[in-house]
């Protein structure tokens, strides 16, 4: 399985919703699937599965990377990778805040620090 | 041909005529121009041979003309009627000479035909060429028929009357990358654009070639420096190698137009693959055969090749290739439409620009399509445009404007224009000023999306083939689309399911910055 990077050349004005990459599997590379996080740790259950015929050793083929941030793929560059470890947990994490504070005209957004995050809301602490 | 040709200098110097010129085919040039009469009384010593570039010395010949001597623009070329019928003397002298003396080199010399005009043709330098005689196609303004004639482009023999003799040595084609050096990327012409053009990446397709080899282990690296031109020399021949040759090796400058079959037969031609349209009727109306010439390259060209792996080209457009069954879309039928190839299409929205009216050369320079003249891997290394480039507010386009005066021979942007204190991108195709507006600083300057592409969020789909996978089969042959032969071994592509939803995200490092970026993956 091979990955490479490309500019489709499908410009909108309008851009993805910030829900879209931060909450979706696919997005990240992932894969089509359900992503739960279960005690602190995601955990995705795929909607595509390997090859039955174990003989064949087929991988998921929309996943290019696994949850722990394992890369699944080849690439077609040497400085390209899918996203790590924590960076996925980084930006799934932030997908659960955009439930409620959907983008930059909310003020918990605007104001946001990767290097201090705002303190986890009563909802937040609910969901973890 | 040399001898015969050496036959008529030998016969002007025996006469006495100049013969200092500085090619045996401007030989006629040096009969006008150098007389005493005609360039004296018109005061065209300026015209007298300056350069070697047949165009630049045409411009520098009508231009002296039309002010001093409305003759010479008139009918092109002016002879002394006296000079006129020396000339034909020589030649005939020369035709004789040969006849009665036939040389027995390779090839075989060939008797002069007598289907020869009665007139000598010159381009309006003053250039014999006597190709003009008979054929009366018209190429573009810049490559007129009086402006180059035929044989600085076509080669062939220009001096002589015969058909045969006239027709030895041509090329259909000037622009095809073999032949280039001695057609449109001669001294004075194009050198520099044609040395560039054979190391950028549409000649070499350097990148496809490592990044294979590299998939399939017959490579250590992305970056190896094999090359279409070294393969066209080389005998290697490996699966991933083989692989290029048959299904790849349709998409690069150095394949000839017009040899392989089907729809592929369009692909390729050098220069031509891209400087190149039929018009049918040409500006004056009347109907021409010959193609035109052109720097203002259609998007249909691009997407001659730019179809396939990322499919950029149709993408823009709007148009998505669906499965090869025809996915029933929409109320159960196959989809919307077929390409030339028989591909089935569904259509999606097409990218802004496009809708705006912008068309592939609006955006990507000269340096982008024809490289720097340093061999590169990948297209990244090749690239001067992005998004940011024009969408980064008025501060970055002034500074590109002040730089791109001091570099008119290659500038960023050859279409900014500033219009009363705005700026505005310029359509190569609909003419339009079309205004170019800073992105939103909330969202794309937020420290948090620092890393990101614009591609990334502002790409609205993406063709995404999954489980590509091509099958071997030795018992069957199939064209080398390199050589042009059928050789042992048949390789067939397959896919899995064919996705358009949803465009992922990995890392990459800028090429520029090597700051880590987030972008789009597919894959392949």
């Amino acid at each position: 399985m091979t990955i490479s990077w490309m500019d489709p050349h499908t410009t909108s004005k309008e851009s993805r919703s910030c829900i879209d990459c931060h909450t979706d599997p696919k997005a990240l590379g992932l894969g089509a699937g359900s992503l739960v996080k279960i005690k602190g740790s995601w955990r995705l259950v795929p909607a595509t599965s390997k090859s039955r015929d174990r003989r064949l050793n087929i991988p998921r083929l929309d996943g290019f990377v696994d949850i722990s941030g394992k890369p699944l793929v080849l690439t077609s560059r040497k400085d390209l990778r899918p996203f790590d470890a924590a960076e996925l947990k980084r930006i799934l994490d932030v997908g659960q805040c955009l439930i409620c504070h959907k983008d930059f005209d909310d003020k918990v957004m605007k104001n946001w620090n990767s290097l201090s995050p705002p303190k986890p809301c009563k909802f937040f602490l609910k969901t973890r | 041909m040399k001898k015969r040709t050496t036959y008529l200098l030998v016969a002007l110097v025996t006469i006495g005529l100049d013969t200092d010129s500085t090619a045996s085919y401007y030989l006629g040039a040096k009969i006008i121009m150098g007389g005493n009469n005609s360039v004296v009384e018109c005061n065209l010593a300026k015209v007298e041979v300056a350069g070697s570039n047949p165009v630049s010395r045409s411009r520098q010949f009508i231009k002296t003309g039309s002010h001093c001597c409305p003759f010479f623009v008139q009918e092109n070329f002016y002879m002394h009627p006296r000079r006129r019928l020396l000339t034909l003397a020589i030649l005939f002298f020369s035709l004789a000479f040969h006849s009665l003396f036939p040389c027995t080199a390779v090839p075989p010399c060939q008797a002069a035909a007598v289907d020869s005009p009665s007139k000598v043709s010159t381009t309006a330098s003053g250039q014999i060429d006597m190709c003009l005689s008979c054929h009366d196609e018209r190429p573009d303004r810049a490559h007129g028929r009086k402006v180059l004639g035929c044989f600085s482009c076509h080669l062939g023999n220009p001096l002589t009357g015969s058909a045969k003799l006239a027709h030895k040595g041509m090329v259909l084609n000037p622009g095809e990358l073999y032949i280039v050096s001695k057609t449109c990327g001669q001294e004075g012409c194009h050198t520099d654009q044609v040395k560039r053009v054979k190391k950028s990446l549409m000649a070499t397709n350097r990148g496809i070639i490592s990044t294979l080899r590299y998939y399939w282990n017959e490579s250590k690296d992305h970056d190896a420096d094999l090359t279409v031109e070294k393969l066209l020399k080389s005998d290697l021949d490996t699966p991933a190698i083989d692989y290029y040759r048959k299904l790849c090796g349709t998409c690069h400058l150095w394949l000839k137009k017009h040899t392989l079959p089907g729809f592929l037969a369009e692909k390729g031609g050098g220069c031509t693959t891209c400087h190149f349209y039929k018009p049918g009727v040409g500006k004056d109306g009347k109907k021409t055969n010959h193609p035109m010439i052109t720097k203002h390259i259609p998007m249909k060209n691009c997407i001659r090749c730019h179809n396939r792996s990322g499919r950029i080209g149709i993408a823009y457009k709007g148009i998505y290739e669906a499965e090869g069954y025809g996915t029933p879309f929409e109320d159960g039928d196959v989809s919307e439409g077929q390409l030339s190839d028989g591909r089935y299409i569904k259509r999606l929205e097409p990218d802004i620009h496009f809708k705006k009216g912008l068309i592939c050369i609006d955006c990507h320079n000269q340096k982008e399509i024809m490289g720097d003249g340093n061999e590169k891997a990948h297209f990244e290394e090749q690239l001067e445009i992005t998004c940011t480039t024009c969408h980064d507010g008025r501060q970055r386009l002034e500074k590109i404007f002040e730089e791109d005066i001091k570099r008119p021979k290659y500038p960023l942007l050859t279409n900014l224009v500033k219009k009363n204190g705005n700026f505005f991108l310029k359509g190569k195709k609909d003419q339009k000023l079309h205004p170019l507006h800073r992105f939103l600083d909330t969202a794309c300057r937020h420290p948090v999306h620092e890393r990101l592409a614009c591609q990334a969020c502002h790409s609205k789909w993406v063709p995404q083939c999954y489980g590509c996978h091509v099958v071997s089969d030795k018992s069957k042959d199939q064209l080398d689309k390199l050589s042009n032969k059928q050789t042992p071994g048949r390789w067939e592509e397959f896919r899995s399911f064919m996705r358009y939803e949803v465009p992922s995200l990995g890392i990459k490092k800028d090429y520029k910055t090597r700051q880590d970026k987030v972008v789009i993956i597919v894959p392949g």
